[in-house]
């Protein structure tokens, strides 16, 4: 998450830019980001310390943080909360470092995967994962259970996703491949000349790893850490649709009930809220405090060859079998199991006789529903719109990052506002943004605008990172041999600066809109009937109750994601360098 | 023709102001490969950046021909895409999303000049590239990139050509052909070039004049030739071709004078008087010449080197002082061995400018 800082050796300066144009985007920047930020967190404050719904004139008092923290399940839900995240974020760090280690340091074939684990959380969206998993280990219906009943012969479940240890199981699956992602390109960048020389100084396996290898990494391994924790902390999608019919309440179920209750009680839902963010600035302030020495580690060579390699000899087999098993596990089970039950009339184990019950019924069930219908061509929308809007505002945020040299302090500034959302759970921008827009007299609460603001906000973080890995390769000099050449600044952006950034900048936007499509943890709190978006209606559909039908309207959703993802990448692979 | 006045730049480096550039002041005549050498962060790239207009200087003036691009004074500022200048850049700076044409015809199409096809060709065949003209710039070799960029620089024939250490990211074979293509389509293209490098060598091989440059201001500007033999500092000296600087007291004697040093008194046929410093070229001091009388030390071999077509001998002179340096062609000398050398008072030159005792200090003694 830090800033990637590139400095190049001998470049100062640079005259290129009128200072006036700069100073004045800047500004500009520093408030529409600032507007998206502050203010949807800013009045959290307010509706804790009043008791009127918004709207209203307000009534200030202390009674609704008293009342909302005098309750012990609330205190209860906490300690949960915090168990459950500490320990997805462990399982998820164990597992996806043993992946990147495996990958980068041992001879295994897992590299092969690599892709299709990048691909997976983009295919299968948390809801979708979710699904797919009570699918299978639902008590009653789930088919592995139903597997196990109708070919084994056990009677009761063999394995209940109600549980705690269920949440904590899909929860693992649904954060495992970003796990991966985080930690990959440490192992990536470290030097293996470090752990060479502890290996030529007489170290074995095991000591290297103690005493150099995981010193070197701890930074990026606390740090990814304290994300994943904070992650785990805010998600709803795992305790709305496990918890809440299993009854175990999470805080951040408890923040969502407050705000569904009837009527709505939007103070108690900013009290608690307020708590979250509270735990959330720690974090941050936590995160930053373990990753502040990075200089320290810096363990980039730029040497361009590949390490000695562990070879794992009769491992080998082994370490393919682990990748195929955890491939299923994030994508291929709660994939089929999803087209399995969308061609059913009903939840079944495969056998001989189910065949004869498949049937395309559900399709059109799923194609009759109007909303269904509405909320894949309002995500679609919104997503595509948040995607180009955020790598908009980001692309000039790493533009001004990496080339200006006047007023970094205002950069930095702005550089932190746009990736604080990073770390702020979605449903805190939902609950604020909600509150936002009913005081605020614009016609914004209800529409498809406020999910826009919502979705901007959230991902922007993402939208700068992209940007500035992409701009971050351009050598200046690049756009400096346009200038001397005779070229103004805006034939100097068009004609090279933007067609060089080119795969980056679409593939901000496609990321965006991925991850702009499958939100939900803000949604729920700004959706209203006409501006559905897919991830809620799934989690409606999970309450309205047909499952089969669910499957129908998921699998068809997935086939068109794929077919976004396969267009894009076309797209990103046409443009820019042609090496 | 370029003429740079009183150019002042400084930076921020924590909470100083460093200067990097102080009270600059030069001329290129038209047609002059014009060299701007010295070590790493002596200010040489701003120096050229600033023609550029890539930056900007606190103070001064510069012309390109007969336009003044940058004023102070008169708040002159030019962009740089209004200075009619060509520049190869250290990294060539190639456009990987362009073909080789696209990137050498840029310049030609921004600055809506006419002929556009004829003259990309012109300019790739005098680097010799013009079979490679519709390949991507990126899938080139780094010499041809080289040439690439260089026929990208010219191809608008420019007032000046600014060249930024071009040939540092060449390995050695390569960079000494390109040394001698870019010498010859100097003198063919006859454009005015400021070129910078610190490399000592192809500042010597190319220029018409070199300036040495050190801390942000000029040392001494001078043609290579008298660079070479007869500098006027203790720091050119040195960083060309890391000479034996000795100071002392010089008295004038027939033919010539003998000066006093750490090592012992050392003739020289140059006529000084009083303090001075000498120096002698490692390659102008000898070994066991026979029947000389002056000039004539025996000294105790400290280190040697071999660079295979000469050898670098360190030597310990046997009545005391410094440590002199050697370049010969002898065979191999075993450690401690005592030798006798021999310095021709002919190559014993007097440095006119004494840049201090400080400056010998600091100095770097031994220069790759």
């Amino acid at each position: 998450m830090t800033a990637s800082e590139f400095a190049w050796p001998g470049v100062s300066r640079s005259a290129l830019r009128a200072p006036a144009a700069e100073t004045w985007l800047l500004a500009a920047l520093v408030l529409v980001v600032g507007w998206l930020i502050v203010p949807p967190l800013a009045i959290l404050v307010y509706g804790g310390i009043t008791d009127t719904p918004p709207a209203v004139a307000p009534h200030f008092t202390l009674d609704t943080l008293h009342y909302a923290y005098a309750r012990p399940r609330i205190w209860s839900a906490l300690w949960r909360s915090a168990v459950y995240a500490a320990s997805t974020a462990t399982l998820v760090l164990v597992i996806g470092g043993f992946l990147a280690w495996l990958i980068e340091r041992t001879d295994s074939r897992l590299r092969a995967f690599v892709d299709l684990f990048t691909l997976a959380p983009i295919l299968m969206p948390s809801v979708l994962l979710i699904s797919g998993w009570i699918l299978l280990l639902g008590p009653k219906s789930g088919l592995l259970n139903l597997i196990a009943r109708d070919w084994f012969g056990h009677a009761a479940p063999v394995l209940d996703i109600y549980s705690f240890w269920g949440m904590v199981w899909v929860g693992t699956l649904q954060e495992l491949p970003l796990a991966f992602l985080w930690l990959w390109p440490a192992f990536r960048a470290m030097n293996p000349d470090l752990e060479e020389a502890a290996h030529v100084a007489g170290a074995g396996f095991f000591t290297t790893l103690r005493r150099i290898t995981l010193p070197i990494l701890r930074p990026t391994i606390v740090g990814a850490w304290i994300i994943f924790f904070i992650y785990s902390l805010g998600a709803l999608s795992v305790p709305l649709l496990i918890g809440l019919p299993a009854k175990i309440f999470l805080y951040s179920t408890e923040i969502y009930l407050a705000y569904r209750r009837v009527p709505s009680d939007l103070n108690i839902a900013s009290a608690y809220s307020l708590l979250f963010l509270l735990v959330t600035l720690v974090s941050i302030w936590a995160y930053r405090r373990a990753t502040r020495d990075g200089s320290r580690f810096i363990t980039v060579t730029g040497k361009a060859y590949r390490p000695r390699l562990i070879r794992l000899g009769r491992w080998q087999l082994a370490s393919t079998a682990l990748g195929i098993f955890l491939l299923l596990l994030v994508a291929g089970l709660p994939m089929f199991v999803l087209v399995w039950n969308a061609f059913l009339p009903f939840p079944q184990a495969p056998s001989f006789a189910s065949m004869h019950l498949l049937t395309s019924k559900n399709f059109a069930a799923a194609l009759d529903y109007e909303p269904a219908k509405r909320a894949v061509a309002n995500s679609l929308l919104l997503g595509v719109s948040a995607g180009l809007i955020a790598t908009a505002v980001g692309a000039l945020i790493a533009w001004l990052s990496l080339r200006s040299k006047r007023a970094r302090g205002w950069i930095a500034l702005l550089d932190q506002l746009a990736t604080a959302p990073l770390a702020i759970p979605g449903m805190i921008f939902g609950v604020g943004l909600a509150w936002l827009y009913l005081v605020l007299p614009v016609p914004v609460y209800g529409t498809r605008w406020i999910l826009l603001l919502a979705y901007v906000a959230i991902h922007l973080p993402f939208a700068v990172r992209i940007c500035m890995s992409g701009l971050s390769q351009l050598h200046p000099e690049l756009e400096e041999a346009g200038a001397v050449a005779g070229a103004g600044w805006v034939t100097r952006i068009t004609r090279i600066v933007l067609q060089l950034a080119a795969p980056s900048l679409v593939a901000s936007v496609l990321y965006v809109a991925l991850r702009a499509f499958r939100e939900y943890a803000a949604s729920i709190f700004l959706t209203a009937p006409g501006t559905e978006v897919f991830a809620v209606l799934v989690l409606d559909m999970w309450e309205g109750g047909n499952s089969n039908i669910l499957s129908a309207y998921v699998t068809m959703v997935m086939a068109v994601l794929s077919v976004v993802v396969v267009v894009f990448g076309r797209i990103g692979r046409r443009l820019g360098v042609h090496a | 023709m370029i003429r740079v006045r009183q150019l002042t730049k400084r930076f921020e480096a924590g909470s100083e102001r460093v200067h990097a550039l102080d009270d600059v002041g030069f001329d290129v005549e038209s047609h002059q490969f014009f060299t701007l050498l010295g070590p790493s962060g002596c200010g040489k790239s701003t120096i050229l950046r600033c023609v550029a207009g890539l930056e900007t200087p606190d103070a001064g003036d510069i012309d390109i021909g007969a336009e003044t691009v940058f004023s102070s004074a008169r708040a002159i500022n030019h962009p740089p895409n209004r200075r009619r200048i060509g520049m190869v850049f250290q990294s060539y700076a190639i456009w990987p999303h362009m073909t080789v044409a696209q990137n050498v015809s840029f310049p030609l199409e921004v600055q809506r000049r006419s002929d556009v096809r004829a003259r990309t060709l012109a300019a790739l065949d005098i680097v010799g590239l013009g079979a490679v003209a519709d390949r991507y710039a990126s899938r080139l070799s780094g010499g041809q990139q080289q040439r690439v960029a260089f026929a990208r620089a010219i191809v608008a024939e420019p007032e000046v050509l600014l060249l930024d250490e071009p040939l540092s990211n060449l390995d050695a074979a390569l960079r000494e052909q390109m040394c001698a293509e870019l010498r010859k389509l100097h003198e063919r293209l006859q454009l005015t070039t400021l070129y910078v490098t610190h490399d000592q060598g192809e500042a010597l091989s190319m220029s018409d004049r070199i300036a040495v440059m050190r801390d942000g201001r000029f040392v001494e500007v001078a043609t290579p030739e008298r660079l070479w033999n007869a500098p006027r500092t203790v720091f050119a000296a040195q960083f060309l071709g890391g000479a034996n600087i000795f100071a002392g007291e010089a008295k004038r004697i027939p033919g010539g004078s003998i000066i006093s040093t750490s090592i012992g008194a050392l003739r020289s046929t140059r006529n000084a008087e009083g303090p001075v410093s000498v120096f002698v070229r490692p390659e102008n001091v000898s070994l066991a010449v026979a029947g000389a009388d002056a000039n004539r030390f025996d000294c105790a071999v400290v280190a040697q080197r071999f660079h295979g077509d000469t050898r670098d001998i360190e030597l310990q002179p046997k009545g005391g002082g410094q440590v002199l340096r050697c370049k010969t062609h002898t065979g191999e000398l075993p450690k401690d061995r005592t030798v006798a050398i021999y310095i021709d008072p002919a190559h014993v030159e007097v440095l006119s400018h004494d840049d201090t005792a400080a400056d010998l200090a600091a100095a770097p003694l031994v220069r790759a």
